[in-house]
C-alpha cells in the first residue's frame, strides 16, 4: 500500500465531516483547537473585564462604575480566569497533544471530549449571558456563605454561578477520566511509563488531582444550591449550618486547583526547556517524584486561605508547614531545567524568551506565596492588594508565560507555519513590562492596607499605585493585543515549516503538520526509532486501514501491545446530550423543576445509546505478525478503566459529604439537632439486604433486584425525614440518603441496561453496583455516626 | 499497576495521616478532651505516621522496577512532608 | 532598613499601612516581612541571574554534575530556608496564640458597621468608633449578625474574621494614645468600602468593675 493511499482510506475513516457535519466532530484534534479558541475568547472577556476594573480604580472616588456593577465584574473577571479559561485552555493543549505525544491516534473516549465541550461552551455561555443582562453572580469569585446565599443575594445570580460552573465541570471531570485512561492505555508500542513523554506523566499527575479535587467543589455547589432553591440550611448558622463548611469544601478544590494550573504549564516548561538546550531533561526520575510530590502536598494547604477564620493555631500550622514545602519539589523542577541548560546548549527563540518571562515572574509570585504560608504574616496582608498581586505573579508567571511559549512551539505543529518574528519580541516585552508594571507596586498597596474588592477609595497614597497598576493595565493589553496579532500573522502567512523545526523528537512532530485526522499513518513501535517518514510508510502497527478507527491500547506499565481499541466516529449524540443536560441546568435556573425529570429520563437514553457502537469481541490482526483482541475482549477494556476513575471520583463527592456533615456536627452552632428520625428496620432491612446481593452478584438480574431494593430503602429513609428545612442535621441526612437513592437508581438502569449485554460490559456494571452497595450501606450507618458525634461535642 | 501504586503510596499514607491527625485534633479540641490525653493521641499518631511511611521506602528499595527510583524518592519526601508537617503537635498550644 | 527599598514612604501618613506598626503585633509582623523581603530578593535576583548565565553563555555550568543541582538547588538551599523561616513564624504565632488579655471588648459586624461593647467597664456602647486603652492588651472578641465581615486596624495587628454563628478572639495593644484606621477586610456586599472604623488607643481609661 502506497503512502498516498493509506493516507486516503485512513482520512475516510477519520475525517470529520465538512458544513453542519462539523457539529459532530469527536476528533480531539478537532475538539483540543475548540476547547483553545473558545477558552482565548473567554481569555479576552476576561481581559476587558480587568480592564474596566483598572479604570474604577485608577482614580480617587472614582464614579465610572456603581459598586454593584463592580461586583459582577470583579466577581466575573475571577470566575471566568479560573474556570472558563485557564482549564479549558490546557485540557484543549492536552487534548490536542497527549494522543499525538503517546503516539495514539485519538483519547479513549473522544465523545466524551465532545460532549464536555458542548457543556463548557453551553455553561460558560450561560454566565456570559448572566454578564450581558446586568444578573452575573457579585458575591465574589469564591462565593462565601452567607454572603451567596439567598437571605442576601436573592434572585439568580448566584445561582447562575453554581450551576454554570458545575455544568462547566462536567468538561474537567470528563476530562480527568479522560486522560487517565487514555495515558495509561493508549500508547505506542512498547512506550513504558520510564521512557513516557515528560509532559504526559504531568498531565497523568493532574489528571488525578481534577479526579479528587473538582468533586468537593461540585458537590459543595449542589449543597449551596439546595440551600438557596429547597431551604436545606447547610450554610446557615441560625439553622444548624456553618458557613465555614462552604469555605472548606471550596477550598479543598481551590487550591489543588491553583496546582492543577500551573503544573499543565510546568509540563510544557520541561518539554521546551530540554529541546531548546539540545539536552534530554536532567532528573527524569526526581522531576516525576517532584510532580507526585506536588500533586500530593497541594491537598494539604487549602485552609491556608482561612488562616484568619479562628481555626486553632495548631491545626494552621499543618497547613502552613505543607504550603511552605512545596517550594521544595518546584525547586527541584526548576533546578532540574537549570542542570539540564547546563547540560546542553541553550540556544535563543522566541518560546524561550517566554521561558524567561516565567522564571521571573513565576520565581517572584512564589517567593511572596511562601510569605503568604506564614500565618502571622498572612494575617496582615490576608483579603488585601498583596494578595491580588500575588495570585496574579503565580498564574500568569505560572501559566500565561508558559502557555505563550507553548503557542510560538506548538502553532507551527498545528497550522504547518514557521513564526514570523516581527512582532514576537515587542509582544512578549510588552506584556512582561506591562505585568509588572500593574502588579509589582500592588504589593505594596496591599501592605500600605488597601482590601481587595473596593470600589472606591480616598486614601491619596494608595492613588498614585492603583493609577500605575492601571496604565500597566492598559499596556499589558496593548501587549496581549500585539501578540494576538503576531499569532494570527503566523497562521495566516507564515512560511512554511518543515516536519520538526525544533529539532524535538518527541512523537507528536513524527505527524505530518498540520496534522491528518488520524495523526498516525501507523501506530509507532519505539523499537523502531520511530520517525515520520517511517510512520507514513506504514512501518508500525495497525497501518492497514480496515474501515473502523482503531488505535493501539497497552499494557499500562510496559507499553506492551495489548489490545485493539476500535473508537466511534464522528456523531451528534454528544452534541444531543449536551443540549438535553443543558435543558435541566435550565430548568433548574428558571425553578421550572416539573422538566427536570423528563430531561434527566432524555439524557440517559441518549447516554445509553452511545453504548450501541461498542464492538463485538474479536481478534484482529494488528501488523508484524501480531494478533491483538479488541477492547470487547480484552478483558481490560478502556472503559473499565473509566468506570474504577469515576467511582473514584464520585466517591470523594461522597466523602466530603459525609465529611461536611460530620463537621457541622462538631462545629457549627446550634447543634444537637431538637430531634433525631427513629431508626426503622423498614428502610434498614431493604438495603441492607440489596447491598449484600449487590456485593455478592453484581451481575445480572441479581443486580437489578439489588438496586431496586437499596433504591426503596433509601427512598424511603428520605422520606421519612422530617424538618429538613429547619436544622442541617436532617438536611444533612436527607442529602445522604438522596445520595444514595441516586446511586442506587443509576445502578438500576446500568443493571438492567447489562442484563443482555456481553460479559465484558456486565463486568463494568458490576463495578458500579458493588460502589452503589458500599455507598448504600454507608448511608444506613452514617445516622448513627452523625448522632455520635454530635452528641460528644454537645 | 503496582508500580504505579508504589509511587503515590507514601504520599496517599500522608494523605491518610493528614485526614487522621487534623480530624483527631479538631474532634478532639471540639468535644474538650483533656489537652494532655489529646497531645498523647496526637504523637501516637504521628509516631504511627512516621512507621508506616517507611513501608513505602521498604517495598521501593526491594523491588526494582523503571519506577523504583521515582517512588523512593516520592517515598522519602511523604516520609519527609510527615515528619514535618504535623511536628507542631509536639510543642504547639493545642486548641 | 527597610525603608530602603521605598523611599517615597517615608512621607505618607499610614493610617492603613502595615509598614507603620504602632503596636507589637504588627511589629513582629513587619519584622518578619521585612526579613522576608530582603531573603526574596536576594533569592529571586539569584535565581534569575543563575537563569540568565545559564543561558546567555551556553557553556556555563556545564563542569557542575546533575547531582549537584538537583541535590544542592532542589533540596539542600530551599528545604533549610522554608523549615527556618516557617519555624520562626509558628513560634512567634504559638506565643500569640497563646495570649490572652483581661480586657474584653466586643466587636459586632453587620452590613455594613461595626458595633463596639465595653462589658465591665463605663464605656458607653459605640459604633464606628473603637476605644481602647493605651499600652495595655486588649482581647477583641469579634462577632457578626449577618455575613462574613473581617475587622482589622492594621498598624495593631492582623485581622480576624466575623463569621456568624462564630466567636473569634485577637488580642491587640496599642503601644501610644492616638487614632487608628481600621476596616473590614472580607467582601461582604455592597456597603463593604464605606465600612471602616477609628480605633482610638486613650491614655487614661476607667477603672474596671471585675
Amino acid at each position: 500500500m502506497t503512502p498516498i493511499r493509506r493516507h486516503k482510506e485512513l482520512d475516510r475513516i477519520w475525517k470529520t465531516p465538512r458544513g453542519w457535519g462539523r457539529l459532530s466532530a469527536v476528533n480531539h484534534t478537532v475538539v483540543g483547537r475548540r476547547f483553545m479558541v473558545t477558552s482565548l475568547v473567554f481569555f479576552a472577556i476576561g481581559g476587558l473585564l480587568a480592564m474596566l476594573i483598572r479604570t474604577q480604580l485608577a482614580t480617587r472616588d472614582s464614579a465610572f462604575m456603581e459598586p454593584g456593577t463592580y461586583a459582577q465584574v470583579f466577581t466575573m473577571h475571577g470566575t471566568i480566569m479560573m474556570f472558563l479559561f485557564a482549564i479549558p485552555f490546557f485540557e484543549g493543549l492536552a487534548m490536542y497533544l497527549l494522543p499525538k505525544m503517546l503516539g495514539a491516534r485519538d483519547l479513549a473516549f473522544p465523545r466524551m471530549s465532545a460532549y464536555g465541550y458542548w457543556c463548557y461552551l453551553f455553561g460558560g455561555s450561560i454566565l456570559i449571558v448572566a454578564l450581558l443582562m446586568g444578573a452575573a453572580p457579585d458575591g465574589g469569585w469564591f462565593m462565601y456563605t452567607p454572603l451567596s446565599s439567598s437571605t442576601y443575594t436573592p434572585g439568580i445570580s448566584a445561582d447562575v454561578w453554581l450551576l454554570g460552573i458545575s455544568f462547566v465541570e462536567i468538561s474537567a471531570m470528563s476530562a480527568a477520566v479522560e486522560f487517565l485512561v487514555s495515558i495509561l492505555l493508549l500508547r505506542a508500542g512498547g512506550m513504558s511509563l520510564d521512557r513516557m513523554p515528560i509532559f504526559a506523566w504531568y498531565m497523568l499527575v493532574v489528571a488525578g488531582m481534577m479526579l479528587v479535587g473538582f468533586p468537593p467543589l461540585i458537590l459543595g455547589s449542589v449543597l449551596l444550591e439546595t440551600e438557596r432553591a429547597l431551604g436545606l440550611p447547610f450554610f446557615d448558622p441560625t439553622r444548624g449550618g456553618d458557613p465555614l463548611l462552604w469555605q472548606h469544601l471550596f477550598w479543598l478544590f481551590g487550591h489543588p486547583e491553583v496546582y492543577i494550573i500551573f503544573l499543565p504549564a510546568a509540563g510544557v516548561l520541561s518539554t521546551i526547556i530540554p529541546v531548546f538546550s539540545s539536552h534530554r531533561l536532567v532528573g527524569f526520575r526526581a522531576v516525576v517524584a517532584a510532580i507526585v510530590t506536588m500533586g500530593f502536598l497541594s491537598f494539604g494547604l487549602w485552609v491556608h486561605h482561612m488562616y484568619t477564620t479562628g481555626i486553632p493555631h495548631l491545626s494552621l500550622s499543618f497547613f502552613s508547614i505543607a504550603s511552605a514545602l512545596v517550594a521544595v519539589p518546584t525547586a527541584v523542577q526548576i533546578f532540574a531545567w537549570f542542570a539540564t541548560m547546563a547540560a546542553g546548549r541553550p540556544r535563543f527563540s522566541i518560546p524561550m524568551l517566554h521561558v524567561g518571562g516565567f522564571m521571573f515572574v513565576f520565581v517572584f509570585g512564589g517567593l511572596s506565596g511562601v510569605m503568604l504560608a506564614m500565618v502571622p504574616f498572612n494575617s496582615q496582608v490576608h483579603d488585601t492588594q498583596f494578595v491580588v498581586a500575588h495570585l496574579h505573579y503565580v498564574l500568569v508567571g505560572g501559566f500565561i508565560f508558559p502557555m505563550m511559549a507553548a503557542a510560538y512551539y506548538w502553532l507551527p505543529h498545528m497550522c504547518g507555519r514557521q513564526p514570523v518574528q516581527h512582532l514576537s519580541h515587542a509582544a512578549f516585552w510588552t506584556v512582561f513590562g506591562g505585568f509588572n508594571l500593574t502588579f509589582l507596586g500592588m504589593h505594596l498597596t496591599g501592605l500600605l492596607g488597601m482590601t481587595r474588592r473596593l470600589y472606591s477609595y480616598d486614601d491619596p497614597a494608595w492613588e498614585v499605585l492603583n493609577f500605575i497598576s492601571s496604565m500597566g493595565g492598559f499596556v499589558t493589553t496593548i501587549g496581549f493585543a500585539l501578540l494576538a496579532l503576531d499569532l494570527i500573522l503566523l497562521v495566516m502567512f507564515g512560511k512554511r515549516a518543515r516536519r520538526d523545526p525544533w529539532g524535538a523528537g518527541t512523537l507528536e512532530w513524527a505527524t505530518p503538520m498540520p496534522p491528518p485526522s488520524y495523526a498516525f499513518a501507523a501506530i509507532p513501535v519505539l523499537e523502531d526509532a520511530p520517525d515520520g517518514r517511517r510512520i507514513a510508510a506504514g512501518q508500525g502497527l495497525l497501518a492497514v486501514p480496515r474501515g473502523q478507527l482503531e488505535t493501539l491500547g497497552v499494557d499500562p506499565l510496559t507499553g506492551a501491545p495489548q489490545q485493539i481499541v476500535v473508537l466511534p466516529a464522528s456523531t451528534f449524540l454528544p452534541l444531543w446530550t449536551a443540549v438535553a443536560t443543558g435543558g435541566i441546568y435550565l430548568s433548574l435556573l428558571a425553578k421550572t423543576y416539573l422538566l427536570v425529570p423528563p430531561l434527566a429520563l432524555v439524557v440517559v437514553v441518549l447516554f445509553l445509546r452511545w453504548t450501541r457502537s461498542t464492538p463485538p469481541a474479536q481478534v484482529l490482526d494488528a501488523g508484524r505478525g501480531i494478533r491483538l483482541p479488541n477492547q470487547s475482549a480484552s478483558g481490560a477494556a478502556p472503559s473499565l478503566w473509566a468506570m474504577r476513575f469515576v467511582i473514584a471520583g464520585d466517591a470523594t463527592a461522597f466523602a466530603s459529604l459525609l465529611f461536611g456533615a460530620g463537621f457541622l456536627a462538631i462545629s457549627a452552632p446550634g447543634w444537637p439537632p431538637p430531634g433525631w428520625p427513629e431508626d426503622s428496620v423498614r428502610t434498614i432491612l431493604p438495603v441492607a439486604v440489596g447491598a449484600a446481593i449487590a456485593l455478592l452478584r453484581p451481575h445480572g438480574i441479581a443486580a437489578v433486584i439489588a438496586q431496586g431494593l437499596i433504591l426503596a430503602g433509601s427512598a424511603a429513609a428520605l422520606w421519612r425525614i422530617e424538618g429538613a428545612t429547619d436544622h442541617a442535621a436532617p438536611a444533612s441526612l436527607a442529602a445522604v440518603a438522596a445520595y444514595a437513592a441516586l446511586h442506587a437508581a443509576i445502578g438500576l438502569v446500568i443493571a438492567a441496561w447489562a442484563v443482555k449485554r456481553p460479559r465484558a460490559e456486565q463486568d463494568i456494571s458490576a463495578q458500579w453496583q458493588r460502589y452503589a452497595a458500599i455507598v448504600g450501606a454507608m448511608s444506613m450507618a452514617f445516622p448513627i455516626v452523625l448522632r455520635l458525634l454530635s452528641s460528644a461535642a454537645a | 499497576m503496582i508500580q504505579i501504586v508504589r509511587i503515590i503510596l507514601g504520599f496517599v499514607l500522608w494523605s491518610g495521616f493528614f485526614l487522621l491527625i487534623y480530624g483527631a485534633q479538631a474532634t478532639g479540641c471540639a468535644i474538650g478532651i483533656d489537652p494532655a490525653r489529646l497531645r498523647l493521641v496526637l504523637i501516637a499518631a504521628l509516631g504511627l505516621g512516621v512507621v508506616a511511611g517507611v513501608w513505602p521506602i521498604v517495598l521501593a528499595r526491594r523491588h526494582a522496577s523503571p519506577l523504583s527510583n521515582s517512588a523512593l524518592l516520592a517515598s522519602y519526601a511523604a516520609l519527609g512532608a510527615t515528619v514535618l508537617v504535623f511536628s507542631g503537635v509536639l510543642w504547639m498550644k493545642l486548641c | 532598613m527597610g525603608l530602603l527599598g521605598f523611599p517615597f514612604l517615608a512621607g505618607c501618613d499610614g493610617q492603613l499601612s502595615v509598614l507603620d506598626p504602632a503596636g507589637p503585633a504588627a511589629q513582629g509582623i513587619a519584622t518578619l516581612w521585612w526579613w522576608m523581603f530582603w531573603g526574596a530578593a536576594v533569592i529571586l535576583a539569584a535565581m534569575v541571574t543563575l537563569f540568565l548565565w545559564l543561558w546567555l553563555r551556553p557553556d556555563a555550568g556545564r563542569s557542575v554534575p546533575a547531582r549537584w543541582w538537583l541535590v544542592g538547588g532542589g533540596l539542600a538551599f530551599p528545604l533549610p530556608v522554608v523549615i527556618a523561616l516557617t519555624a520562626a513564624a509558628l513560634w512567634w504565632g504559638d506565643a500569640a496564640a497563646r495570649r490572652s488579655a483581661p480586657l474584653r471588648i466586643e466587636a459586632e459586624a453587620r452590613m455594613w458597621e461595626w458595633r463596639f461593647r465595653y462589658p465591665g467597664t463605663a464605656m458607653a456602647d459605640s459604633i464606628g468608633q473603637l476605644h481602647l486603652p493605651a499600652g495595655r492588651d486588649v482581647e477583641i472578641v469579634v462577632t457578626s449578625r449577618d455575613v462574613i465581615h473581617s475587622f482589622w486596624i492594621p498598624r495593631l495587628g492582623g485581622k480576624i474574621d466575623a463569621i456568624p454563628g462564630h466567636v473569634n478572639r485577637i488580642v491587640l495593644r496599642a503601644d501610644e494614645p492616638g487614632v487608628y484606621g481600621g476596616v473590614c477586610s472580607e467582601y461582604c456586599g455592597l456597603g463593604h468600602a464605606g465600612m471602616t472604623f477609628s480605633a482610638t488607643a486613650h491614655a487614661d481609661w476607667p477603672q474596671e468593675t471585675p
